[in-house]
């Protein structure tokens, strides 16, 4: 009764935006759509004869990201709950749809995306947020039951189909998305120190069986540990992002002044865009990047700190361990700090399925904030 | 309470969160850091080779011509034209004007245009210039050339073994394109210019130009006039003797410049035979520089002057010849087995009697003769601006026997080169003066600029000038009357001595394997051109008098037919007077077809003058003694 009350009194109040995440997502989105301009317009106009090809698209991403991220401001997050079954069901089914031969795309040997007619989208991007909606529900049903095994068994169950569908596809990098952020919400579920130990127990055994399963992983490991011996093979792409970096230097070649753009580095608008801003922006460049993130990031556990319900805390704290996550295992990748896996950059990458989701996502933090307690 | 304790709990959680992801960010922000500002240079340094296409600049390769100035080697450079698709603007516009440029079909040269797929396609290779000049005149983008040097051999077989090949990427492989191949090569250009992955030049790029500096010319000692005459010469001499190899070398005796110098077989260097590596090799080797062989009875002529320089010998001196001398209870033959009894020094030569020498050789004594040997630069070598010069082999003076250096005396037990042989008869016959022997005498840059000149080539005085006057005139015998009398060509002052030596294959004698060589110079009081002929295994005759003198002779006679050396006349009279052995018949009262009967039959030409049935007389008279092939004036 004295939460509810509590609540009244706060709903009267103004809604407030936070405006610190608004304003550093809509200046990453915007500054994404002018580095996937540089690093693709060259390529674009090869491929595709217009070198803004990758930039409109990006374009419309963003404006349809926008839509759903207004459109998640003013949905209270808690109709959410509604439909949870429904937007696992949906991605269980998308992610299945991958292996309909017709209806997948099979890319570089993975079939990552459907295609829709209109326009391909990658299920697995859907399929992380609705687990993570999936996880906060369940999480916050469990309640004291967190501690024990059944209260975070629906979760794990979960979590453990999204991330098998996902690795079927194949598509390390996302599992390992999900797989991080299981663990992260499980932590701060509250799980108990023992279900802690014994969850990640296995998570990490797996890594080396799935990299023993495809030999392009163990190649692409083997590359990692020494790429200037495959620079022209497997290396080859870790090798190109290394040279467009240590090229920036300090504070970059300039905008649109990448030498590595010119078809050196593949993908260098999408996942190694953060290569290329290495390059052209410098050192100090990518730290204001890393800076803009940190706000996003920070915005998003004060939103799960201050949520007034478990469930905006924990859904809250999803989305925003999905964006970390994604972060760094982008830089670490393009750094040749781990080894090579394809993921994009939140809010800069090239990608409208991505980029859609993202903003629709903050919009659902905006409005977790909006009803927030403080 | 609970709840309170599980808020504070989420608190703690979620700051443990953000500090692990903090933490992260933190740790790859170290990572950038090292990568962009600290290894920075050392990882960009590896990049620029990636960055920048080198488009190679070939320096064109000098010219090597012969002392006249005619050509011996150039380079030509050709242009391949190829087209990158990712830049071409208008298929059609490109297609045309390649098709017009090269003179191929416009289907054909369509179907290469339009080739995807690849980053280039050649088009033509090996344009000349002026297709490129008309391309550039209606340049559309799309269309690149590379320049490519090839050598050209203007005779193709010549002097094959000493200018020896050049490598596909320019380089002199063997003789004298390898010698000389720093001053021939040049420096090749760079350009360098930005491009994407896939070659691509990139609009805005910069370029780095540095251009090719062109190869010097070399010009060569080599005289092509005679050099091309002597190529035939040799290589029909290798044939009618059925001979594995055949040699000759022409020199300078005053200089010891090289004006020709062949060995057959050879092949063609506008066609290097490189699928077959082993012959390559073999045919490629200049073994009239390289190898050495026992001399035979040739090397008389240096036993002779080192004799006479110490004053062992002179013309008047006397010597027998009893067909063997036994030397330390060893009998060493003369080749007449019946003797040549006594003869004059001279007559020794002309002979070319074994024991003559050996007694020379026993008054010149092995110290004397080997520091001779030494002065003569045939254990020293020359310093031959040639690869791999050889060197002479002598027995060490430690086990030198009597019968060892009495061999040596008339050239056997001693092997040298035959470049070491002609070399040192040069010196004997010049006035004793050791010349270098040498093949360029000049290197400059196409303009002009003399980079390097063979100015003296004067070694050291090794006999004093009196030898060559005595020596010349001995030689000279032994070709008008001697064996050497097949290099003999009436109305020319020639000298020379014959050899043949026996080859040794394993340490023994090999059964019928001959070297015939014959060594000639002319004329004899101030000799100009030394010849040298050598033909290895000849089979059949197998003797220098036989075999190779009249080699020298047709070598003589092309170097007088080109260089225009006028006969003496009055030697040619005398010349002709000596082996007159026809009488002429009295052919007085004789119709014309009766006289012409008989003169056919004699050998003897003949022309008419006056009118009349009946011959009045003749010229020369009759009785009188002409030579087979003379002319007899028959006067109605």
């Amino acid at each position: 009764m004295k939460i509810a009350k509590f609540q009244i009194k706060k709903a009267k109040r103004q809604p407030r935006i936070d405006y610190i995440l608004v304003f550093s997502v809509l200046l990453l989105v915007l500054f994404g759509i002018l580095m996937v301009y540089s690093a693709s317009y060259y390529g674009a106009e090869l491929t595709y004869g217009d070198k803004y090809f990758f930039m409109k698209k990006q374009i419309v991403g963003a404006v349809l990201g926008l839509a759903g991220m207004v459109a998640m401001y003013f949905v209270p997050y808690q109709k959410l709950k509604n439909i949870r079954w429904v937007a696992l069901g949906l991605s269980v089914v998308l992610l299945a749809l991958v292996f309909v031969p017709g209806l997948g795309v099979k890319v570089y040997g993975a079939r990552r995306w459907i295609n829709l007619g209109l326009f391909t989208m990658q299920p697995s991007e859907l399929a992380k947020f609705a687990f993570v909606l999936f996880a906060s529900v369940s999480l916050s049903n469990a309640k004291r039951n967190v501690k024990e095994f059944k209260g975070i068994l629906p979760t794990i169950c979960v979590g453990g189909l999204i991330c098998l569908l996902i690795i079927a596809e194949p598509n390390m990098s996302i599992t390992m998305c999900v797989g991080i952020t299981m663990v992260c919400m499980l932590f701060v579920g509250g799980i108990s120190a023992k279900h802690f130990c014994l969850l990640l127990i296995p998570i990490v055994a797996l890594v080396p069986v799935l990299i023993f399963m495809e030999p392009y992983r163990l190649r692409r490991l083997v590359a990692f540990l020494n790429p200037w011996e495959s620079a022209s093979g497997e290396g080859f792409q870790l090798v190109q992002s290394l040279y467009a970096i240590a090229n920036g230097n300090m504070f970059g070649v300039g905008l649109f002044n990448s030498r590595q753009k010119y078809l050196f580095l593949p993908f260098a608008e999408s996942d190694f865009i953060f290569s290329i801003i290495a390059e052209e922006l410098g050192f100090l460049g990518v730290m204001c990047v890393i800076v803009l993130y940190l706000l996003v990031i920070w915005r998003g556990i004060k939103t799960a700190k201050n949520a007034t319900t478990r469930f905006g805390c924990y859904l809250s704290t999803g989305i925003t361990t999905i964006i970390a996550t994604q972060l760094l295992i982008n830089i670490a990748v393009v750094t040749g700090s781990i080894p090579p896996t394809g993921l994009p950059l939140p809010f800069i990458s090239a990608g409208s399925t991505s980029l859609v989701v993202f903003m629709s996502a903050i919009g659902v933090v905006l409005n977790i904030s909006k009803q927030s307690k403080i | 309470m609970q709840t309170k304790y599980t808020y504070v709990s989420i608190k703690k959680r979620l700051f443990a969160v953000m500090m692990a992801i903090t933490f992260f960010l933190l740790a790859l922000s170290i990572r950038l850091l090292v990568l962009q500002v600290v290894d920075s240079e050392k990882i960009v340094e590896k990049a620029y080779g990636q960055w920048l296409r080198d488009l190679p600049m070939t320096a064109k390769r000098g010219d090597i011509v012969d002392r006249n100035g005619a050509s011996i080697a150039t380079s030509y450079t050709t242009y391949d034209i190829y087209v990158r698709h990712a830049d071409i603007e208008s298929e059609e516009a490109v297609t045309n004007v390649l098709a017009n440029a090269t003179g191929k079909s416009y289907d054909e040269v369509f179907e290469k245009v339009s080739k995807r797929g690849y980053s280039e396609v050649l088009v033509a290779s090996k344009q000349e210039k002026e297709v490129v000049n008309y391309i550039i005149k209606n340049y559309q983008e799309g269309i690149f050339f590379t320049e490519n040097t090839s050598r050209q051999y203007t005779y193709g077989d010549l002097l094959t073994q000493i200018l020896g090949f050049v490598s596909s990427d320019g380089n002199g492989q063997s003789g004298l394109e390898a010698k000389y191949n720093k001053y021939l090569k040049g420096v090749n250009g760079l350009s360098l210019v930005e491009s994407d992955l896939k070659g691509t030049t990139l609009s805005s790029s910069l370029s780095y130009f540095l251009p090719a500096i062109d190869g010097l010319n070399v010009q060569l000692t080599i005289d092509l006039n005679i050099q091309r005459e002597v190529e035939e010469i040799i290589e029909r001499a290798r044939v009618e003797n059925g001979a594995k190899s055949a040699s000759a070398i022409v020199m300078d005796p005053e200089s010891g410049e090289i004006l020709a110098i062949c060995t057959k077989p050879s092949y063609d260097l506008n066609c290097v035979p490189r699928d077959d590596i082993k012959t390559l090799l073999e045919l490629s080797r200049a073994t009239v520089l390289t190898d050495v062989y026992e001399p035979g009875s040739t090397f008389k002529i240096i036993t002779t002057a080192i004799a006479l320089n110490e004053g062992v010998t002179s013309v008047h001196d006397y010597f027998y010849c009893g067909g063997f001398r036994i030397v330390n209870g060893v009998k060493i033959n003369c080749h007449r087995r019946s003797g040549h009894g006594s003869q004059s020094l001279e007559q020794g030569l002309k002979n070319s009697c074994n024991c003559v020498f050996m007694e020379l050789i026993r008054r010149i004594g092995l110290e004397k003769f080997y520091d001779y040997l030494e002065k003569f630069g045939i254990t020293t070598g020359y310093g031959v601006d040639f690869p791999g010069e050889g060197r002479g082999v002598l027995m060490p003076k430690s086990i030198v026997k009597d019968g060892d250096l009495f061999r040596m005396g008339f050239g056997q037990s001693i092997a040298i080169t035959p470049l070491e042989l002609i070399n040192s008869v040069c010196t004997a016959i010049n006035g004793g003066r050791l010349m270098q022997p040498h093949f360029v005498t000049k290197i400059a840059t196409a303009d002009g600029n003399v980079v390097f000149e063979n100015k003296s080539s004067f070694l050291s005085q090794v006999l004093s000038p009196s030898v060559s006057v005595d020596l010349n005139k001995m030689l000279r015998e032994v070709v008008s009357s001697g064996g050497g009398k097949h290099a003999k060509i009436d109305g020319y002052d020639i000298g020379g001595k014959t050899g043949t030596a026996q080859k040794y294959q394993n340490g023994a004698i090999a059964d019928g394997k001959y070297v015939a060589s014959f060594i000639g110079f002319y004329p004899t009081d101030k000799p100009r051109y030394t010849v040298l002929v050598v033909v290895d295994e000849p089979s059949g005759a197998y003797y220098g008098g036989v075999v190779a003198a009249p080699v020298a002779k047709s070598i003589f006679q092309a170097i007088f037919d080109t260089c225009e050396t006028p006969r003496d006349e009055n030697l040619y009279s005398r010349d002709r007077l000596e082996h007159a052995d026809i009488k002429v018949p009295n052919l007085i009262g004789k119709t014309l077809t009766e006289a012409v009967r008989i003169l056919t039959a004699l050998g003897l030409q003949y022309l008419t003058m006056g009118e009349g049935e009946k011959v009045k007389d003749t010229i020369a008279a009759a009785g009188s003694m002409v030579s087979s092939g003379d002319i007899v004036l028959l006067m109605f």
